[in-house]
């Protein structure tokens, strides 16, 4: 732990390392061990050399048999290495939440949040010392009761020395796919937080080939589990399945950048993403979305229409492959284009595999209906129905094209119920230290506007190029949120967020002056919507709206947005 | 000032809109808010656009200055910081403005001094009785004449007299206010149905009104006047009681037990009837055990049936009188007319009521008092047996002036001659002197003692039998028979008021069965169903209590002077 | 028809059922409860704070009370129920005496201003948004100046290539006012064309005086013109949708106060009187 900043100290990457415990004599016997003792110092860039990356993004903890490492489900920004001793994982069934031992997000007392009234700054962005707190504040740990009969009604697999895990939700952003313990007293894992992660993968291939290996492997196995239609199978139909399962990767990780200036552009976005299948063409297999978005489009008139657009766990293509097996005579071609937007994980089940494996598996009553009869080839154009119908094609162009699927809790409003009163807003205020978090405007399609409020994207572009992890997923809830004690006021969570939704304020003493650091720039900070985590009640902005027009919806499935369209 | 960063109705990197603000900078209307904004206090606390730094380098502060001006707002100027460290583009100092929202809220208090302001100058001004008065007082209550009244019973002025101080002294509103509000304006009391406390404002109408607080004795609480009585309700006559408020005791059962438990308890005297105005007489008969404590919704139903029929009350009149054979049609025309029950009943002077027939007037036309056939015109006195007895016994002096009076016969010996024929004739049938008066006296159309005055028979029905044919004679030793005098009520039903001249174009046989009346101990009076028949919301005529009760009673001596002053204390 | 049109109408007829109802036990109990107005006064008096309330609330939006939007329906028909009980608490008659009338012109202005309110909180939203320019009221002022600088650099522009100030001295003479500020409140707020259309007519009747070089300047003109009216309807709805409330806000205060000078009499001088 740093000593508290000063208002005239710029925090720098690393000025909050991850731990301060990490001596010189442990981070000698970490570069000591596999692999890191293979490691070439020189391929390591000067500003972040591989001693410091250790010193900085890594620490040692020992765990107790049967303390859980990372929950499945939580949001984790940091990949774990076995030192030594014994972890296991719970692959099937997962562990009941009771013994997860899950709490709610910490949130002020009733008290504490009454008494904002008069304790909230009276200035704007006024940065308190208040917010001086560590990486390494307390974090819960939970000891499983009763191993053994854990071990026995589970299926687990056991990690030891020279294991890596945890790498699938540290580098993807995504939650924790699996639960893990410790099997073994005085277990050592070297916990790399994720910023640390990529730069070592960066400067040793051999590190960066075994992390995308075992990274594959393990992101397979525990989602094709996931899907419905594959639930049927048997252990060694599944194992089939999983070999032929091809893996692709689409777009880049950091696809915000590109998404923008294409939008500056004002080129037709849709056709410049890449199409994973085509309409009309033979479907070569089920494609199922792993992580990020795909887009289900369809020709209409000259341009392409989005009929849907697919999140992870969502599949593309089965309809006609069941279609073709089940009517062997009637070859059906695609009936829609599938495109990915962004950084997009796919899986693609080959037809024939499915064909032979999986079909049979299914019940009737389970497999998908029939196409209805096609005559004149894929341009016919009342074919397929908007999947969701209740959603008119206008409203989900603009969802698509502005990306907003991505957000879990976009802030929606309908602007034929909002009166313009800015409640929201100084509700927003009030519960954020006097500061609003967002900005009541935003792109509109009719009576809709999507505020330039954070969604807490299921992708949170945002987090990839921020050098301290000052924004980070809340291990809690998911949201993503913005340490600003760590924050450096880089500007690159801003820059990368697609919607506008992060803020770069120059930060105020307590008399309202404009802080300046010793560098002749003002102290800034970036600022966002962090979904009242620590107020009662969830949002304030919803709980303010008077009119019934400001929801937080989850634009991932579309189901709740409609809901509330027709609310 | 810095050019405009961004097209303000895009997103802007640096600012959030701040709505919470109470103080907007006086530059925003020409579109240019500067960067730092007004103080909480509405100053404006710009300088200029940068706060200049000294350079460092490695770690030394040089005097070298730094322009701090961040790239959103221009990015480091051209001419930079002056060698003193100041920054050469000044900002021109403005003056800060209200939000809207602020507006709103000095909108908010200007109301509340306003109000304030207007109510405690009316308040303050001789018109405050004006306007807190909710409307105009009654014509009674106002004016000169009561104002002389209020002072004369110690009140400050018109107010004063029924309100008390408050009405004079501001101050004193909120104790009073407070005090009602624990006592007879609680909350319990509101949801009580009939609270009937005494308060002061009751206490302040009896010092002029004060026997008409009084209902009846074994009232378990007096009934506030307002009940009934509302003042403020308009320049006219004080608000007449609607009758409605009567079931509001009558119709609660738990009220009515107790009144009937209290009214056992008290002692005959407190329930003493105060007698009819000009010496009327009331038809006599008991209270009743529990007094009229009968629970009643309305008149139609559970109102009991009137006293004197439900209990077949006699009429104690000891005349002997037959309404059936005076009405059933075989008695001769009077003056061309067949008796009706207008014959004898006639309206009194207030029209309301009919008079009690007297024989004088009602009866003597046909029952004329000839107790001689053969001398008609000569009839013996009513009223008085005493005077009966005499006439008989001066009987030959009667004859005589008789004779003279209305034979007009002169001469001594003539009359002489004229009494003694009469004289002779009598002891013809009749024996004695005595005799005669045991006929007079007892006999009646019935076969009295003498079958008869003379032992013949009477003749016409009307025509004299003796006393006995309608009165009761009881003959004593020596004196003259005692006749018992007829007493015919001048009201049956004293409970009520009733004027018979509304009811006029009814006919008397709708509500008085006389045809059918053969005793006079039978008293015709109405059944209370013949009433509901047109008195009921069905008959569409007034059905309220008040339409026959009055609730003021005059109090009884024995209540008079102890009770009613304790009663009515606040 | 919505979900929310049924669920309004079905809470109008529960609001006439309830009105209904309450007028009918209140006939009903009139005659046995003399103090029946004290009753009713106080329920009014009670819904009045209540309703009052909901300014506090917005106050403490950190409290996680009940959503402002339900408070708001409850608000509302609130409203409304305590408008049918201040009828039965004056017994349906008009007040007479001053202290009376001023509390009950001012329930009144407040209940209307309150609907009037309603009304517009539901319909002008929907009229903003067709209008569309979206704009947020504190940024009017500097889209308006951004507007005013692209005018007046039209303008000044054409001037020297042109070779004639004809438009920029229409501009100056005709059109600068315009745009120093915002304008044609009530027109806007009536929804009325006029304005627009009137300056538009003007800047048409003097083109046939422009070279070429102007009259592209003067589409320009025109387009910008447009925006300006986007921008003052705008302003001229947004402005509304927060001006009733400086007087139901206000005026509900100083009815309070009345209030309070009106119980504090009616029970001093009541004494038992009714």
């Amino acid at each position: 732990m740093s000593e508290a900043i000063t208002a005239t100290d710029r925090p720098k990457r690393w000025s909050v390392p991850f731990s301060t415990e990490m001596d010189d004599a442990a981070v000698s016997r970490v570069l000591g061990h596999v692999p890191f003792n293979a490691m070439q110092p020189e391929n390591f860039s000067r500003a972040s050399p591989l001693r410091e990356l250790v010193r900085n993004d890594m620490r040692l903890r020992q765990y107790r048999a049967g303390e859980i490492i990372v929950r499945e489900g939580d949001y984790g920004t940091s990949a774990f290495f076995v030192m030594s001793g014994k972890a296991e994982v719970v692959l099937s069934p997962d562990l009941p939440t009771r013994v997860l031992g899950r709490r709610d997000a910490p949130s002020r007392g009733l008290w504490r949040s009454f008494a904002q009234l008069w304790s909230n700054a009276r200035e704007d962005e006024v940065l308190r010392d208040r917010d001086a707190q560590g990486a390494d504040s307390a974090e819960p740990r939970i000891i499983l009761q009763d191993v053994p009969q854990i071990l026995d009604r589970h299926r687990t697999a056991t990690l030891t020395t020279g294991d890596f895990f945890g790498e699938i939700a540290a580098l993807s952003r995504m939650p924790r796919t699996a639960t893990i313990f410790a099997r073994t007293d005085g277990t050592e894992l070297l916990e790399i937080r994720w910023q640390g992660l990529r730069d070592i993968m960066r400067g040793d291939p051999a590190l960066r080939a075994h992390i995308n290996r075992i990274y594959r492997e393990r992101a397979l196995s525990t989602f094709l589990r996931e899907i419905p239609f594959l639930r049927h199978l048997g252990p060694e139909a599944h194992a089939e399945v999983a070999a032929a399962t091809q893996f692709e990767t689409y777009g880049d990780y950091d696809w915000s950048g590109d998404y923008k200036k294409l939008a500056q552009s004002g080129e037709d976005i849709v056709t410049r993403e890449p199409v994973v299948a085509a309409e009309g063409d033979y479907p070569n297999g089920v494609v199922l979305v792993r992580a990020g978005f795909a887009r289900v489009t369809q020709r209409f008139g000259a341009g392409h229409r989005t009929l849907n657009y697919l999140g992870a766990g969502q599949i593309y293509g089965l309809d006609e492959i069941a279609h073709q097996w089940r009517k062997p005579g009637q070859p059906v071609s695609l009936q829609t284009t599938l495109r990915v937007i962004g950084y997009t994980h796919l899986l693609i089940i080959p037809t024939a595999v499915i064909h032979r494996v999986v079909l049979p598996s299914l019940p009737t009553r389970e497999l998908p209906p029939l196409l209805p009869e096609i005559e004149s080839g894929p341009a016919a154009e009342t074919r397929v129905e908007a999947p969701v119908s209740r959603l008119s094609a206008d409203r989900m162009d603009f969802l698509t094209e502005n990306r907003f699927f991505n957000g879990t809790k976009s802030m929606v409003i309908d602007m034929e119920r909002c009166t313009r009163c800015d409640d929201c807003v100084r509700a927003c205020a009030a519960t954020h230290d006097n500061n609003p978090r967002f900005l009541r405007s935003g792109p509109i399609q009719g009576n809709i506007m999507v505020a330039n409020a954070c969604m807490h994207c299921a992708d949170p572009v945002c987090m990839i190029g921020c050098p301290t992890g000052a924004i980070h997923r809340d291990s809690f809830e998911g949201e993503v949120v913005i340490n600003p004690v760590t924050c450096i006021g880089c500007g690159v969570c801003a820059n990368q967020c697609p919607y506008n939704s992060i803020r770069i304020v120059e930060t105020r003493d307590a008399s309202g002056e404009i802080l300046v650091a010793s560098d002749a720039k003002p102290i800034l900070k970036a600022t966002k919507c962090d979904l009242c985590l620590d107020q009662l009640g969830g949002p304030a902005c919803v709980r303010a709206c008077p009119h019934d027009a400001l929801a937080r919806v989850n634009l991932n499935t579309l189901d709740e947005f409609v809901d509330w369209l027709h609310r | 000032m810095s050019e405009l960063p961004l097209d303000p109705r895009e997103a802007d990197r640096m600012r959030y809109e701040r709505p919470n603000h109470n103080w907007i900078c006086g530059h925003t209307c020409d579109g240019c808010p500067c960067r730092i904004g007004p103080g909480n206090d509405g100053k404006c606390r710009a300088t200029s656009e940068c706060q200049p730094v000294r350079l460092k380098k490695d770690g030394v502060e040089t005097s070298i200055w730094q322009c701090t001006r961040p790239a959103e707002w221009g990015g480091k100027c051209e001419t930079g910081p002056s060698p003193s460290g100041e920054c050469c583009r000044a900002i021109e100092r403005c003056k800060p403005v209200r939000s809207l929202r602020a507006r709103r809220g000095l909108f908010v208090l200007a109301a509340v001094a306003a109000s304030v302001g207007s109510l405690l100058l009316i308040l303050g001004s001789t018109r405050r009785g004006e306007f807190l008065n909710p409307a105009p007082i009654s014509q009674l209550h106002r004016g000169p004449a009561f104002a002389a009244h209020a002072h004369a019973a110690g009140a400050a002025d018109s107010c004063a007299a029924c309100h008390g101080e408050v009405a004079t002294e501001p101050s004193q509103w909120l104790p009073a206010a407070l005090g009602a509000a624990k006592k007879s304006l609680s909350f319990a009391k509101m949801t009580e149905p009939h609270p009937k406390d005494f308060s002061r404002m009751d206490a302040s109408c009896l010092t002029c009104h004060e026997t008409q607080g009084f209902h009846v004795s074994n009232i378990v609480n007096p009934t506030s006047c307002s009940i009934c009585h509302r003042e403020h309700q308009g320049p006219g006559e004080l608000a007449k009681a609607g009758g409605l408020q009567c079931t509001g005791c009558h119709g609660d059962k738990e009220r009515m037990v107790a009144s009937a438990l209290k009214g056992r308890t008290l002692p005959a005297a407190m329930f003493a009837k105060a007698p009819l105005p000009g010496g009327q007489r009331a038809f006599a008969r008991e209270r009743p055990a529990d007094g009229y404590t009968r629970v009643i919704t309305d008149f139609a139903h559970g109102h009991p049936e009137f006293q004197v029929v439900r209990e077949k009350l006699p009429d104690p009149n000891p005349l002997r009188f037959n309404h059936a054979v005076h009405l059933s049609g075989d008695i001769p025309p009077l003056a061309g007319k067949s008796l009706d029950c207008a014959s004898c009943h006639q309206l009194d002077a207030s029209r309301a009521f009919y008079r009690p027939v007297s024989y004088a007037q009602n009866c003597q036309q046909c029952h004329t008092l000839q107790f001689d056939d053969k001398t008609p015109g000569l009839t013996l006195p009513h009223g008085d047996p005493v005077s009966v007895r005499a006439f008989l016994r001066s009987l030959p002096a009667q004859y005589a002036t008789h004779a003279m009076q209305q034979e007009n016969i002169v001469g001594r010996d003539r009359i002489e001659s004229y009494v003694t024929g009469k004289m002779a004739a009598w002891r013809e049938r009749i024996h004695t002197g005595e005799d005669l008066e045991q006929a007079v006296f007892f006999s009646d159309a019935h076969g009295g003692p003498a079958g008869g005055i003379g032992g013949r028979p009477t003749g016409g029905r009307a025509r004299f039998a003796g006393c006995a044919y309608c009165h009761e004679v009881t003959p004593r030793a020596e004196a003259a028979p005692t006749i018992a005098k007829p007493v015919t009520p001048h009201r049956w039903m004293t409970e009520a008021h009733f004027n018979h001249t509304p009811h006029a174009t009814m006919k008397c046989a709708d509500c008085h069965d006389a045809a059918a009346s053969r005793q006079s101990s039978d008293v015709i009076m109405p059944h209370q169903q013949s009433c509901v028949a047109c008195h009921s919301p069905k008959g569409g005529v007034s059905a309220s209590c008040t339409t026959c009760h009055n609730y003021h009673q005059t109090p009884p001596a024995a209540v008079l002077g102890k009770k009613l002053a304790d009663a009515f204390k606040p | 028809m919505t979900a929310r049109h049924v669920r309004t109408l079905l809470l109008f007829a529960g609001l006439a059922v309830a009105a209904d109802a309450l007028i009918i036990v209140h006939g009903k109990l009139a005659p046995n409860y003399p103090l029946l107005a004290y009753v009713t006064g106080w329920i009014v008096l009670g819904l009045c704070l209540y309703l009052t309330a909901f300014n506090a609330r917005k106050k403490i939006p950190f409290l996680p009370f009940v959503g402002a939007r339900h408070w708001l329906n409850v608000h509302i028909y609130g409203g409304l129920l305590a408008a049918v009980i201040c009828i039965l608490h004056v017994r349906a008659r008009w007040p007479s005496g001053g202290l009376q009338l001023w509390l009950c012109w001012l329930f009144i202005a407040v209940t209307w201003s309150g609907i009037f309110g309603w009304w517009l909180s539901r319909a002008m939203p929907g009229r903003l948004s067709t209008l569309g320019g979206e704009v947020i009221y504190e940024r009017v002022p500097l889209v308006l100046r951004r507007l005013r600088d692209r005018a007046e650099a039209i303008s000044v522009a054409t001037v020297e290539p042109a070779g004639a100030a004809t438009l920029a001295e229409f501009y100056t003479h005709e059109l600068s006012p315009h745009f120093a500020a915002p304008a044609d409140f009530w027109a806007h707020v009536t929804g009325s064309r006029r304005p627009l259309k009137v300056k538009l007519q003007r800047l048409t009747d003097r083109r046939r005086y422009l070279t070429t070089i102007e009259l592209k300047a003067a589409d320009e003109l025109a387009d910008l013109l447009r925006q300006k009216d986007q921008l003052d309807a705008q302003r001229a709805g947004q402005l509304l949708l927060k001006a009733w409330l400086f007087v139901h806000i206000p005026l509900t205060y100083a009815m309070l106060i009345f209030t309070a000078v009106h119980v504090v009499v009616v029970y001093a001088f009541s004494g038992g009187a009714r």
